[in-house]
């Protein structure tokens, strides 16, 4: 298949720091379809970027994973809740 | 018990579980001012209490009344534009930390070992115009063009502020995570 033994130019027809410099923009899912396959093509081949996007993808993971941290407040509640008593019947 | 009762009944055993999830996202948007978050919070509550006669009982309550904090913030925001911004565009490396952690963690398992208070801090203390773009993207999903939009801004500049803003937290995250051991 062309690009995998390297003699018909880098995988996916994309070089390496072509590849890495769109890194979010993959990872975003907010490339064209021709360019997200391509870095696709290459990730698939590359052994120096596929470990840096791999990285990059834990790293939004964990943000990800903060989504709905609750943080307490009872005092808040309390105050929510009185306001609630006085507010005209729906 | 009337409707209107019945109707109040039902918004406090849907809507008040909530509360601690709204207060969180209002910490996140507003840099972990707890005045500003408790205040964006109360008003959501009031809003989504008026419009719960358009709220469909069974659809997602806690994503409804999540839009109507993050959309409170924005027009919020979106009103003080003016303000001048203090962003340091200079200030620092704006590069991915992997290459420093290439040879000890290339999985990135430190990641793992943060906790989400350490994680949930940092981005609170991210700088407003970095911190939007990250917490509307990373945290609530929106693509790039629906940011743009909330912020009045450019996809350019969002993409520029997000990518920039994901860079310095990186940085925060590894060097905590050097400070405490996780990685050497």
């Amino acid at each position: 298949m062309s690009g995998q033994d390297g003699n018909d130019g880098p995988p996916g027809g994309i070089g390496c720091e072509e590849a890495l410099a769109r890194v979010y923009e993959y990872l975003d899912g907010e490339l064209e379809p021709e360019t997200r396959e391509r870095i696709h093509q290459h990730l698939e081949v590359c052994r120096r970027c596929y470990p840096h996007f791999n990285f990059e993808r834990l790293f939004l993971d964990r943000l990800a994973a903060v989504r709905e941290t609750p943080e307490p407040c009872p005092e808040l509640a309390r105050r929510i809740r009185a306001l609630l008593d006085s507010e005209p019947g729906r | 018990m009337t409707e209107s009762d019945q109707r109040r009944v039902e918004f406090r055993e849907e809507a008040l579980p909530h509360l601690e999830a709204l207060y969180g996202l209002g910490l996140r948007l507003t840099g972990g001012d707890e005045a500003r978050a408790e205040d964006l919070v109360q008003e959501t509550v009031l809003k989504a209490y008026r419009a719960w006669d358009h709220f469909e009982l069974g659809t997602n309550c806690r994503a409804w009344m999540m839009t109507i904090l993050r959309n409170t913030f924005i027009n919020e925001f979106r009103r003080q534009k003016g303000r001048p911004t203090r962003v340091d565009y200079d200030e620092v490396e704006e590069r991915s930390v992997y290459p420093d952690l290439r040879e000890a963690d290339p999985e990135g398992e430190f990641f793992d070992e943060l906790i989400d208070d350490e994680v949930v801090r940092a981005i609170e203390d991210l700088d407003p115009d970095f911190r939007l773009p990250l917490v509307l993207s990373d945290l609530e999903g929106l693509s790039y063009q629906e940011i743009a939009e909330a912020m009045d801004v450019p996809v350019g500049t969002v993409k520029s502020r997000l990518f920039r803003a994901r860079r310095r937290l990186q940085k925060k995250l590894y060097a905590y995570a050097r400070e405490t051991g996780y990685v050497s």
